[in-house]
């Protein structure tokens, strides 16, 4: 019977792994539908969001679950300001301007966190951090059932505001054919905006749900990023639905390898996956054909 | 209503339009004809802002809006309904009608009209764009089109790429919306339908208007019929 709670907490933990790379996921295949933008530096919004949140708690104190949503309009509003004034000035000019401002990014938004914050590894404290519910032999700490919930919590929130809004809805028809949008009367320019400030804010909440769950320094976002690339290219480009499954799956297989083959196998596994879906759906699990 | 007056575009080093000069007043159902290449699109394009022109102006009910970002001259009462339909595909019929009125307040009674004129269109509502046929993704891009409740309503190659029937069908809405009030721009390769369904038309050739009149002289005209019609 010990294997199969053992397999639970697997699942448990595979699963608020793959949480996080959602949230990332879908922020940055929100840039990248709307925009057109590949955002090498989502990893780095990620650890901006964990250390909001860190400042955030250090000053004031308050349950760092709260502090999640003050850290998601805090770095929500930063993208909105990378966005205007970042990649609005070089959009259109060639992708490699592009590509090359947002890896600038990577390292600017790095070295400025070691010099606010140093390179010491910190933890967000939670008041629940020793709370486990226990069935049976099995525990799991509600840290971690806390992350799912939130994270279903906020994507039913973008859910309900993509489709029942009229902005949701703009910011949709933005991605699927953006000069439509411009007849429709939509001010692109403001999705732009809204959309990099959605991505970042979902990068603020992956990077505070990380930052309770595991300690972390300035260079948290580096592996993070890079695996939600994987995520929306295994899902898909431009999918949602495409980059919660891969992001889930990927989350969970990540935690089975760890656990049968050793964490060495963690990265090697994830773009095995990657590489055996473009094999056979180049297009990614959810991709439109175009 | 819409006035537009020596109006230039260029592509880089390429010029697409020459002093391009049409107008049209409210009510009536207008033309542009000419070959593919002709500069047709460009011309439509300008006009919505999704293309600057090189020089002069276009003005809508006196007001200059060729330097107005794309949004702006929607909001002002002018609507495309572009080359291509041009649909959002992973929406429904009603969300990519609902984008239609993104600009404007009054949806309830637009839908209605709308609904009244396309009756598929209301049964199938809940049917992605993208699963319709050539025919239905014409009438749902002309109804998008009409959402906003446009003062000037502009089709670009409405009958392209449809079967015959279907063609009459989409000249056949022009002539109904037209006589409900709404000023229709048509621009069309398909030079005798249009010339029939429309009050007046000028013929674009190269980038330049070379011929203009009643459509009903167009249609006697010893060039048109040469060089479109095949008489």
């Amino acid at each position: 019977m010990a294997e199969i709670t053992t397999l639970i907490q697997i699942f448990i933990w595979g699963l608020t792994a793959g949480c996080i790379y959602v949230l990332m996921a879908v922020g940055l295949n929100m840039i990248f539908g709307v925009m057109k933008v590949v955002n090498f530096a989502h990893g780095e919004i990620m650890m901006l969001g964990a250390f909001t949140s860190f400042w955030v708690y250090y000053y004031t104190g308050l349950n760092p679950y709260f502090i999640l949503f003050i850290s998601m309009i805090l770095v929500g509003v930063f993208g909105v300001i990378i966005e205007r004034y970042g990649f609005r000035k070089v959009l259109g000019t060639g992708k490699l301007n592009e590509i090359f401002l947002s890896l600038g990014l990577i390292y600017i938004l790095q070295n400025a966190a070691v010099k606010l914050w140093t390179d010491d590894i910190r933890k967000i404290n939670s008041p629940f951090s020793s709370a486990t519910l226990d069935i049976g032999i099995l525990n799991i700490t509600y840290d971690r059932l806390i992350a799912i919930a939130f994270t279903a919590l906020i994507l039913i929130c973008l859910y309900l505001f993509l489709t029942r809004t009229d902005v949701g809805r703009a910011l949709r028809a933005t991605s699927q054919n953006h000069e439509a949008a411009m007849l429709m009367g939509v001010n692109v320019n403001h999705m732009y905006m809204l959309s990099f400030g959605i991505g970042a804010a979902l990068a603020a909440a992956a990077g505070t749900v990380a930052g309770i769950l595991s300690p972390f320094n300035p260079y948290m976002g580096t592996l993070p990023g890079i695996m939600a690339f994987v995520v929306i290219i295994i899902g898909g480009l431009g999918s949602i639905p495409g980059a919660i499954i891969a992001g889930l799956m990927l989350g969970l297989v990540q935690n089975f390898t760890i656990f049968y083959f050793g964490g060495a196998w963690k990265e090697a596994v994830a773009f095995a996956l990657l590489i055996i879906v473009l094999i056979i759906r180049p297009t990614g699990l959810f991709g439109e054909e175009h | 209503m819409l006035k537009v007056e020596n109006i230039n575009v260029s592509y880089g080093s390429v010029k697409i339009l020459w002093d391009v000069n049409f107008h049209i007043d409210e009510g009536e159902i207008i033309t542009i004809i000419g070959p593919n290449g002709a500069g047709k699109t460009t011309i439509v394009k300008t006009l919505l802002g999704l293309i600057r022109s090189t020089a002069g102006t276009i003005k809508f009910y006196g007001d200059p809006i060729h330097q107005a970002p794309t949004h702006q001259i929607v909001k002002s009462g002018i609507a495309l309904v572009p080359e291509g339909r041009e649909l959002f595909p992973r929406m429904t019929i009603m969300e990519n009608l609902q984008m239609g009125a993104y600009t404007s307040d009054e949806r309830e009674d637009t839908l209605k009209w709308v609904f009244n004129l396309f009756p598929l269109l209301e049964e199938r509502q809940k049917q992605s764009a993208g699963t319709l046929s050539g025919g239905e993704q014409q009438m749902l891009a002309i109804a998008r089109g009409l959402m906003s409740r446009p003062k000037l309503l502009i089709l670009d190659e409405p009958s392209l790429g449809l079967a015959p029937i279907m063609v009459n069908t989409v000249f056949e809405i022009v002539k109904t919306l037209n006589s409900q009030g709404v000023t229709v721009l048509l621009v069309e390769q398909n030079i005798h339908h249009a010339l029939e369904a429309s009050n007046r038309g000028y013929v674009l050739e190269t980038g330049r208007i070379t011929l203009e009149g009643a459509s009903n002289e167009l249609l006697d005209n010893n060039h048109v019929k040469e060089a479109y019609l095949g008489m």
